[in-house]
């Protein structure tokens, strides 16, 4: 290290020993304080989250109840032809039993839907009371 | 552990983990604030502002930089921002009268280290805050000319003409004897 450099360094270690003496501290109870107001922050935001619309997907509601309605109709066709033969798929009988099955899986989800509205609004007024 | 690890364990679902920033970076926090607002209190609510805005905003933190680094610049610009002061002045403004020439009593009277401390702490009052914060980031915990340019949002070169501009006017206005 030549003669400047050393002489710089002195310089910097004189600043360094007088500036860290102006170093100051934080309240005793500041971190404690802060830490309070993050973990209140954390509890309040959490509960936000799990107030929210419950765990109603209309999507998978449909898929499933439409989706079991074709299998129940798929069975029946199946059956049917196997049994007596593709003439009897016509018969204003058998449509009349397909129409049947079809009108009561659309009414079980109506009544799905319906019920699910009235549970998220029966939620919405417990969350504005409390 | 390294603080990015500890960063991590927060982002996980830790809160208290958090704790270990307040704890080792809450002195120097106060201080840089202290250094732009001029007031302990508004220091202290600002470096608390800081820490709330840190946690929830923890999972932007990029671990290229130090979290010391992050952190200051947070603590900077919400201090800026409450006491609405101009930090950078122009080339020529230092905004100070020339130095009061008030010698110690006695040139060889041993100084208490608390009175030393006293006439850095009113040297560092006198100057102009971005001066003041420059030399606080420099010298207190050795940050680099490039963290402090992270920090603070200056260039590079603009942080050493500053610097060493700062370090000028610190030892002309430090009272005789003291440095």
């Amino acid at each position: 290290m030549d003669i400047e450099d050393k002489n710089k360094f002195t310089e910097d270690e004189k600043m360094r020993r007088l500036l860290r003496t102006s170093k100051l501290r934080a309240s005793e109870n500041f971190s404690w304080r802060v830490m309070q107001q993050i973990e209140t922050e954390k509890a309040l935001t959490a509960r936000r989250r799990t107030s929210k619309r419950p765990g109603y997907n209309v999507f998978t509601d449909t898929r499933s109840i439409f989706g079991s309605m074709y299998a129940v109709l798929l069975a029946m066709v199946a059956l049917a032809y196997f049994e007596q033969g593709k003439e009897v798929l016509l018969t204003p009988d058998f449509l009349g039993k397909v129409l049947l099955v079809g009108v009561g899986f659309i009414a079980f989800w109506l009544l799905t839907r319906a019920e699910g509205r009235l549970r998220r609004k029966k939620n919405r007024r417990g969350l504005l009371h409390q | 552990m390294n603080d990015n690890d500890r960063v991590l364990q927060v982002l996980s679902g830790n809160t208290s983990a958090f704790a270990y920033f307040v704890e080792t970076y809450q002195d120097m926090a106060v201080t840089i604030a202290f250094r732009i607002c001029g007031n302990r209190q508004d220091a202290e609510d600002v470096v608390q502002e800081s820490y709330l805005k840190a946690f929830r905003n923890l999972h932007s933190f990029r671990s290229e930089s130090k979290f010391s680094t992050w952190f200051y610049r947070i603590v900077y610009n919400a201090a800026v921002t409450h006491s609405c002061s101009k930090m950078w002045l122009r080339e020529g403004q230092t905004g100070l009268s020339a130095a009061a020439d008030t010698p110690l009593p006695s040139p060889d009277a041993e100084l208490e280290r608390r009175e030393q401390a006293q006439m850095v702490e009113r040297t560092l009052q006198e100057l102009p805050k971005g001066d003041a914060l420059l030399l606080t980031l420099y010298y207190m915990e050795d940050h680099s000319v490039k963290e402090i340019a992270q920090i603070t949002g200056l260039n590079l070169s603009n942080v050493k003409v500053r610097l060493f501009r700062a370090r000028k006017l610190f030892k002309e206005h430090l009272p005789a004897g003291v440095y």
